[in-house]
């Protein structure tokens, strides 16, 4: 479209301001939000993965503990183990996540 | 606008700034905004789909192959949003309509030329509009409209010939209403 085009002076009529900040804030809003949900679904699904591999590995941790019963029975290492792999799930699920976008 | 620009914009973008993302928006939302008032008649909804838009944008960008083309594929984006859309809203214009002639001056563009602009865009079909808006007042080449809308390069040069005679006609035809009534 040429300036001499009659039609261009018409649609620059009704143009919209080039930035509007509060146009701005609005879709930022919007990709926070939904940042926050991939987020929190990629989270859910972690911790659904880990259930489920807690559940399959069960019986297979319950055969391998079997003999170590006598050591189990020292409190003090227990909840040493027990505090050691809840730090480490911890750890990992409050992890950074690069999440694929695509 | 350089591209190279947008090249580093996206790669920051991608990487999770924000504010790279937030430049973007700045960057193309007046022009984005624009066609999509032309294309819907309307500033609100028009910013709604513009809003979808940039945040479908935000999801895809790692798909975006051509960085430099980040423009156009906005464009596609909105236009896609923008005809869903309308198909949804032709449904229940009839319904508002009533409702929205009560309210006092709604939605009231700038000047009596956009009204006019916007009235007689309206009369056209939506897909010869979206080609109008984007050759004629986006400055955009057939072949780089043709590849926004999704349309065989002759159906948009068809489009854009025929609407463009068809504005000028409502235009006149506007104009000399108001000078009899006047």
């Amino acid at each position: 479209m040429t300036q001499d085009d009659p039609l261009a002076a018409v649609f620059r009529a009704d143009d919209v301001p080039a930035v509007d900040p509060a146009f701005r804030i609005a879709v930022m809003q919007r990709v926070a939000a939904r940042r926050l949900r991939l987020e929190l679904a990629a989270r859910l699904v972690a911790v659904a993965a880990l259930f489920v591999i807690a559940v399959l590995l069960a019986p297979v941790a319950g055969a391998l503990a079997q003999p170590l019963g006598p050591v189990f029975n020292d409190i003090p290492a227990v909840l040493c183990l027990a505090g050691s792999a809840a730090l480490a799930g911890y750890l990992w699920l409050t992890r950074r996540i690069r999440l694929p976008l695509v | 606008m350089p591209r190279h620009d947008d090249v580093a914009l996206v790669a920051a973008a991608r990487g999770g700034s924000d504010a790279a993302f937030a430049r973007i928006v700045d960057r193309y939302q007046g022009p984005l905004r624009s066609f999509l008032v032309r294309v819907s008649g309307s500033r609100a909804d028009a910013d709604e789909i513009a809003q979808e838009a940039f945040l479908t944008a935000w999801t895809r960008l790692r798909g975006l192959r051509e960085a430099d083309r980040l423009k156009s594929w906005l464009f596609s984006i909105a236009w896609r949003k923008a005809r869903t859309r309308l198909r949804s809203m032709a449904r229940s214009r009839a319904r508002d309509a009533a409702w929205l002639d009560m309210q006092p001056d709604h939605e009231a563009p700038q000047g009596e030329m956009a009204l006019a602009v916007r009235q007689a865009l309206a009369q056209l079909p939506v897909d010869q509009r979206a080609a109008l808006a984007l050759c004629l007042a986006g400055g955009w080449s057939h072949g780089d409209a043709a590849a926004i809308l999704d349309m065989p390069l002759g159906t948009v040069k068809s489009h854009v010939g025929r609407g463009r005679v068809r504005l000028m006609d409502l235009l006149d035809a506007g104009d000399s209403s108001t000078g009899r009534g006047e």
